[in-house]
């Protein structure tokens, strides 16, 4: 059933043009920061103390970073809220449903496949980057230099110890769209319309993100909820001496996201009838 | 009746907010029989399918399908084909490939789906390897009826199957379906084409507002309406000779030929005496008399004036005695009339073809 569904998904523009976008973003950001970074000492802000030309590993960075807030959202929003209301558009729905599996596998081999497709999109942008890094600036230990930003010593990281931490903020960075990928799924199985899933689940995002810059006690309060509050906890993994428990808080606070969501979305499709 | 019982629907209710889709609903279909599931355009027939295949949670009753309970996703249902509410394929994957694809997402095995076989019954040929966003409704019909074909199903479901057909395919589907049947293949077609339900169908189910107003077989169903329309060299003679056949209801004079209410007669009783006396035939047609019966049945309140059906398919608005003939159900009218399940109201007709079906 898995394979079928990959089938379907693999061929279609949608999944191409967003590959396209993470590959070409990715090239884009990398091209041009390892142009400009090739003249000078350049840091990469500071949220990410490091030397950019220290080695290709930091275009990978910068180009995760750059990607994690706008087009890894979408591209995850699009991947886990459209397949279903598609196979409603189609009027394939009905007929997927007649053939004796259960509702429960059908929406489980869709959330597999937009799985392996976002996790495609997503693998592409630090992966080109690097690629890309390298051939500026060779694979070398990593330097953080807290001192581009202020005062403190400069840091090694070796080859394999920047690759194994990109590895993880790229898992981060996945990690952190599941509660919009769960909320994109279940308005998906809800109304059937692919409009309405792609936008809830970015909509979600930007409210999200709107709460979370509101000052205020209250909301205070409130913040620590929200699927964007940690977006950018995975920096700390490029900080030593940084601590990573708002990157622990972030994947707890997705994960109960993705399960209230994903709970909600199995509930209703396996109860719901099907008029289209 | 017991394993002769395909599909067993009892007491069946639906609503969406105040409006009754199926109401109480119930009837049975036995194995090899071809059966018309007759309603105007919002009387529930699709609703009542979908019931029927588990898409959707009835509020009351059950449906039980060779002899399994339905609900979503049974495992009766790899043992049957359906067509429901139009052809549902991805524009972007060749008509072959989508059959592929739905044969695999139901975890069937690849031998056993009988692809070139269902593609030969569509008639499809190369286009089968086009992307489906090229294909007319015809040609997407044609592919959703292979689709149902898949598996070798015991029990068809198809809603309005000769929709966007031409004529020439519509005959093919007709002599499809006749021909699974003979092998013991049940049928239950949704139409609003009478004309078609009785050339194809041995039985009907006829449905209004959700509501069973009777089966049977379409001999029983259009019995007192059955007519005929026959041409002749000499109309004067005839009249006279028709009158006298037994059986006969009337006879009126259509120039240039007659119609004559058959009453219990059949239209072949009417051609020996007419040869006898030295007339020549020219026609004898069927004047359409499931038509004629379903309008006495609900009525043509139902459709919306002025929409070409009301002219074309359902004729003359429905006669005062409609409401008579149609017990509601429940009642022990309706019950003598209605098959429930587990009465052997649904007799089988051999090939399919009722009595007083058109040849």
């Amino acid at each position: 059933m898995i394979a079928a569904e990959f089938a379907k998904q693999i061929r279609r523009w949608r999944t191409l043009i967003l590959v396209l976008l993470s590959g070409i973003l990715s090239l884009l950001v990398a091209i041009l920061v390892g142009h400009s970074a090739q003249n000078g000492n350049q840091g990469a802000g500071a949220e990410l103390p490091i030397l950019l030309r220290s080695s290709g590993v930091t275009l990978g960075i910068v180009a995760l970073l750059g990607a994690s807030h706008l087009l890894v959202p979408i591209a995850f929003t699009v991947y886990f809220g459209e397949p279903m209301a598609s196979e409603s558009k189609w009027g394939t729905l009905r007929y997927l449903l007649l053939r004796p599996v259960s509702r429960s596998r059908v929406l489980t081999a869709k959330i597999v496949v937009a799985l392996v497709l976002a996790l495609a999109s997503l693998l592409l942008i630090p992966l080109l980057a690097t690629v890309v890094g390298s051939a500026y600036f060779g694979l070398h230990p990593m330097v953080v230099t807290p001192g581009l930003a202020g005062l403190g010593l400069a840091h090694q990281i070796s080859v394999t110890g920047s690759l194994g931490r990109l590895a993880m903020a790229t898992g981060y960075v996945g990690i952190n769209c599941a509660g919009v990928a769960g909320v994109a799924v279940l308005v998906s199985v809800a109304t059937e319309n692919v409009l309405a899933a792609v936008a809830s689940g970015f909509g979600f995002l930007i409210v999200s993100a709107l709460i979370d810059a509101l000052p205020g006690s209250f909301i205070k309060h409130i913040q620590p909820a929200l699927p964007t509050n940690y977006l950018d906890a995975w920096t700390s993994l490029f900080q030593p001496g940084q601590s990573l428990q708002p990157m622990q808080r972030g994947v707890i606070m997705q994960v109960a996201w993705l399960a209230v969501t994903l709970a909600a979305a199995y509930f209703l499709f396996r109860r719901k009838d099907i008029k289209c | 009746m017991g394993g002769d019982v395909v599909i067993e629907v009892a007491n069946l209710r639906k609503s969406f907010g105040a409006v009754r889709a199926v109401d109480d609903l119930s009837f049975s279909v036995d194995r090899g029989d071809i059966v018309g599931l007759l309603g105007a355009n919002g009387a529930g027939k699709t609703t009542a399918l979908r019931l029927m295949l588990g898409l959707l949670r009835p509020q009351a009753g059950s449906v039980t399908i060779l002899g399994e309970h339905i609900r979503p996703s049974a495992k009766v249902l790899s043992r049957v084909g359906a067509m429901v509410e139009g052809p549902g394929f991805i524009p972007h994957v060749s008509g072959k490939h989508n059959l592929e694809l739905y044969w695999r997402a139901g975890g069937g095995r690849t031998s056993d789906a009988g692809f070139d076989e269902a593609l030969a019954i569509s008639g499809l040929g190369d286009a089968a390897d086009r992307r489906v966003k090229t294909y007319s409704l015809g040609m997407k019909q044609r592919l959703s009826f292979a689709q149902a074909m898949l598996g070798q199903p015991e029990l068809l479901m198809l809603d309005e199957p000769v929709n966007g057909l031409d004529p020439q395919q519509i005959v093919d589907v007709r002599e499809a379906l006749l021909q699974m049947a003979a092998k013991g293949i049940t049928v239950l077609l949704s139409s609003h084409l009478l004309w078609e339900v009785e050339q194809t169908c041995g039985h009907v189910v006829v449905i209004d507002r959700g509501r069973l107003i009777r089966c049977g077989t379409v001999a029983e169903v259009t019995s007192g309406t059955a007519s005929a329309y026959v041409e002749v060299d000499d109309p004067h003679r005839a009249f006279e000779i028709l009158q006298k056949v037994p059986g006969v209801a009337s006879v009126a004079s259509s120039p240039p030929g007659i119609v004559v209410q058959l009453g219990t007669a059949l239209r072949s009783d009417l051609v020996a005496p007419l040869v006898a006396a030295g007339i020549r035939v020219e026609t004898v047609m069927n004047r359409h008399s499931l038509e004629d019966a379903f309008l006495e049945m609900v009525g043509a309140q139902d459709l919306p004036p002025g929409t070409p059906e009301a002219s074309a398919q359902w004729a003359p608005p429905g006669t005062p005695e409609a409401s008579a003939q149609c017990a509601p159900p429940g009642t022990p009218e309706a019950s003598a009339q209605c098959a429930p399940p587990a009465s052997p109201a649904s007799a089988h007709v051999p090939n399919g073809r009722a009595p007083g079906g058109s040849q």
